[in-house]
């Protein structure tokens, strides 16, 4: 069977996502070493978004298929994109509480509490496979959603809110954030709502990757060092 | 209206293409750098590509639609897309140029010859609209390349191709660190390209745009090594060149540092007036400057200092200035390290 | 007998015994020259004229003998030994010299001192402003931003040689920090600016004797070999509209870049037969 349009359309964009993402890994080495928690917490959320862009060009490939271990390649794909959105999904929020407060206490405590559902979901993902809960594939190894999906799929999403609330709560508080330019992010926003217009599946990774990259081109347009001169630079 | 699979994909494509590309027009808006000629250029380059996006998903969004219009929508969008892109890769040419040289007069005297092509393209591009010598649309708005095309395809690569050679050449004669990445951008814009000549989809523009913004990336992270105000070096330049010294020891090199009392904008403006070539001016603050040169000439380094004390005397200034010549004994490292010291 | 220092104060003194393009160098910054007398004679019987190479840089500073007298051999041996005792102060660690021809007694005196003498091509190649302007690239159109030096201000001027100069170039000039601009052929001599900065010299000097010389042949990056072309294309126009054709020009092989270039123009000429010799100098 040959690949779909839509199967070339996740290779196109999940290449595209991983060449961002690691773009940006590369770029933000001297960000990781000034030692700042936000910068190290962006790191992993990189890293979560490109498992998301390979599990989903594991599955545009091995979807439908009917090769040898066709039927495992799929489940697996499947299984860690939604397992890899559930770290996105935790450290987004406590990336952006970090960033925009720095307060030490709020941060321990958004990381303590946040974890239980996220972990929830993690765990629920993993353990509902062989009950067909959540995710499975099917005979024809079609991914299909489970009749549960919903729930781990709204707390993951509850988290994404939080993730957009955040900003604008502190923006509106404390009057900060100008390089923030909230409006934009309903654009990528926009690339998880019109696919399904056209009965199409969102492709996740992309939409993330479009979602950091406005974050660390806001965080660049901040001052790197916290003295002019960089005289206090850790390098 | 119903779209085909192949429309759907493009138009999912140029949608995360336009989305990158609005994003960066966001984030460079009001740059605060004291060089504007590299910054307008690069927004000249996002405008295309914006513009390229658009015209992509316009030329190619009408496939297999049989209304009024589609035709020539799509005709007039593509002929407008051919465009951009020479427009692009011009603009690209002279990004890279002053990238690399920071002329502007060299860029005047290189470039100016290359429009020419271009515009001979734009004049034909702009006739194919009406005539279709160059290329036409079937019945279901697909793209039918004419001969006399492949010129045009061959003018467009000409022009990166430049691009990767001058890179090439520049950076096998210098040896000093690279902060701003350019072959980033051109791996994904070559691949977009390649991709939509060989397969029924348009992905350009999300090659382009995703280029520019891995550039954008490699630009601003040289910003965290430069003075905004003055656009001088910091002192976390030379943090860095040591530990690049470190790895690439090259031979020569000789420290002067200037005292300007506080006059910090004065004093800068002097330096960056009798700066000679290959040098690198670090502000240390408190109207403090340092200037890294290869050379270990004490003629040279005397002849510069008493240029700067006579300007600024002229400026009702008094500098001080002390020097020191790396010794034949010491690793580019060590030196480095002792002028850390002095700060 | 008795030693003088010959200097720009005194050089008037010397016109009749020392070559014009020697007593034109008199004064200059690196330039030094003693000359030997018989006791309350005006006329000297022994002189030599030398230069310091690399005196303020961190390699070995390094003398070349430009022009030796020795009338009397006598003479000739404690100019020698006069000789000794300046570059001692200087802690030159080797002499050097190039002369079209040497009589008997320089001959004598230089080989008594320790010297090696041989015959050798000579560094210089000697063409003239007709040959110059029968070259092929001449034929091309200058552009407009390549200028005479007499465009320039001195600060300008200044601010070029001190590029010049932290890009360690400097021509065959020992001296170049410290000549003034009108050192230079000022028509002949030009200059490239990009972005209000000179990056880029030809500079040419006429001797006392007529013959041109070229100092100094540089130019930085952007286009540099593009401007390197363009300045001696430049110069050969005005030197062709200046001077007879007949006037020689005088091309030295300083370093490998000129040698290429210089053989690159003119691919059958050679230097002149000359006398080379050299001394390492040692001190108690």
């Amino acid at each position: 069977m040959e690949l779909s349009h839509r199967n070339y359309a996740s290779l196109f964009l999940n290449g595209a996502a991983i060449f961002i993402l690691l773009g940006m890994i590369a770029n933000t080495t001297i960000y990781r070493k000034r030692g700042r928690k936000d910068d190290k917490l962006f790191f992993f959320m990189m890293l979560a978004d490109i498992a998301v862009a390979l599990c989903d060009s594991v599955v545009a490939l091995a979807n439908g298929r009917d090769f040898t271990g066709a039927k495992a390649l799929n489940l697996a794909g499947y299984t860690g994109i939604y397992l890899a959105e559930s770290v996105v999904a935790y450290l987004m929020p406590l990336y952006l509480i970090y960033r925009y407060t720095r307060k030490e206490e709020l941060y321990r405590r958004a990381a303590c509490i946040s974890i239980i559902p996220a972990g929830i979901v993690f765990a629920a993902y993993l353990i509902g496979l062989p009950f067909k809960l959540f995710l499975y594939v099917d005979d024809d190894n079609q991914y299909q959603y489970g009749k549960y999906y919903l729930i781990p799929l709204s707390v993951l999403l509850a988290y994404m809110l939080a993730g957009f609330i955040i900003p604008i709560v502190i923006k509106v508080k404390s009057g900060r954030l100008k390089h923030m330019h909230i409006w934009l992010y309903l654009l990528p926003v926009a690339g998880f709502a019109v696919p399904y217009v056209f009965k199409l599946a969102a492709n996740a990774s992309v939409v993330y990757a479009v979602i950091f990259a406005y974050l660390h081109m806001s965080a660049m347009n901040e001052e790197f060092f916290d003295d002019r001169y960089g005289r206090e630079a850790r390098l | 209206m119903s779209f085909h699979g192949e429309v759907i994909t493009t138009l999912y494509v140029e949608g995360t293409a336009l989305a990158l590309v609005i994003g960066l027009m966001v984030n460079t808006a009001g740059t605060r750098r004291k060089d504007g000629v590299r910054d307008k250029i690069f927004k000249l380059l996002i405008i295309h590509a914006l513009f390229l996006s658009v015209t992509d998903a316009l030329s190619f969004g009408f496939r297999y639609q049989s209304f009024d219009g589609a035709t020539i929508i799509t005709r007039v969008s593509r002929n407008l897309n051919e465009v951009l892109v020479l427009g692009f890769l011009f603009h690209w040419m002279i990004f890279v140029d002053y990238l690399l040289y920071g002329s502007r007069d060299h860029l005047e005297r290189k470039y100016r010859p290359t429009t020419i092509p271009i515009i001979v393209c734009v004049v034909a591009l702009f006739v194919n609209t009406f005539t279709n010598f160059l290329f036409e649309f079937d019945d279901n708005q697909i793209f039918i390349a004419k001969p006399a095309y492949w010129v045009i395809v061959a003018i467009e690569y000409l022009y990166m191709l430049d691009t990767v050679v001058l890179l090439l050449k520049f950076y096998a004669k210098s040896s000093g660190p690279r902060f701003i990445r350019v072959l980033p951008f051109i791996v994904p814009f070559v691949a977009g390209s390649v991709i939509s000549r060989l397969s029924p989809y348009e992905v350009r523009s999300l090659g382009m745009a995703v280029g520019l913004v891995l550039l954008h990336f490699s630009l601003m992270n040289e910003r965290c090594y430069r003075d905004e105000e003055t656009g001088f070096y910091n002192v976390a330049f030379l943090k860095y060149i040591a530990g690049f010294a470190a790895e690439h020891d090259s031979e020569g090199g000789c420290s002067i540092i200037f005292d300007g009392a506080e006059k910090e904008e004065e004093l800068g403006a002097i330096i960056r007036d009798e700066l000679p070539g290959k040098c690198a001016v670090v502000n240390m603050g408190h109207g403090r400057f340092m200037v890294l040169a290869q050379t270990q000439s004490k003629t040279a380094i005397n002849l510069f200092i008493n240029a700067v004390k006579e300007a600024a005397h002229e400026e009702n200034m008094e500098i001080s200035a002390d020097y020191s010549i790396r010794d034949a004994s010491n690793s580019g490292e060590t030196f480095i390290k002792g002028i850390i010291e002095k700060i | 007998m008795e030693i003088r220092k010959i200097t720009d104060d005194n050089i008037d003194e010397y016109e009749d015994f020392i070559d014009e393009d020697i007593a034109q160098s008199i004064g200059r910054e690196f330039y030094r020259s003693i000359a030997i007398h018989d006791d309350g004679e005006e006329e000297p019987v022994a002189a030599v004229v030398w230069e310091l190479k690399d005196f303020e840089e961190d390699r070995d500073t390094e003398a070349e003998i430009e022009w030796l007298y020795i009338k009397d051999p006598k003479a000739g041996d404690m100019l020698m030994e006069e000789y000794k005792n300046e570059i001692m102060d200087d802690e030159v660690k080797r002499s050097f010299f190039e002369f079209e021809s040497m009589d008997k007694n320089s001959s004598a005196v230089i080989k008594k001192s320790g010297f090696t003498a041989e015959k050798a091509e000579s560094r210089d190649i000697v063409v003239t402003v007709e040959d110059l302007n029968n070259l092929s690239l001449v034929k091309k159109k200058t552009p407009p931003y390549i200028t005479s030096i007499n465009d320039l201000m001195v600060r300008q001027f200044r601010k070029g040689i001190t590029n010049c100069l932290f890009h360690s170039r400097k021509g065959i000039l020992e001296d170049l920090a410290f000549l003034p601009m009108s050192w230079y052929d000022s028509d002949v001599s030009c200059c490239v600016q990009t972005d209000e900065k000179v990056n880029g010299f030809l500079l040419v000097h006429r001797k006392a004797s007529g013959a041109l010389v070229v100092d100094l042949l540089f130019a930085l990056e952007p286009d540099a070999k593009i401007n390197l072309l363009n300045m001696i294309r430049y110069s050969i126009n005005a030197a062709y509209d200046k001077f007879p054709p007949e006037t020689e020009v005088i091309l030295r092989k300083h370093n490998g870049m000129t040698e290429a270039l210089i053989h690159k123009l003119f691919p059958n000429k050679k230097g002149a037969e000359v006398i080379k010799g050299e001394k390492k100098e040692e001190y108690e």
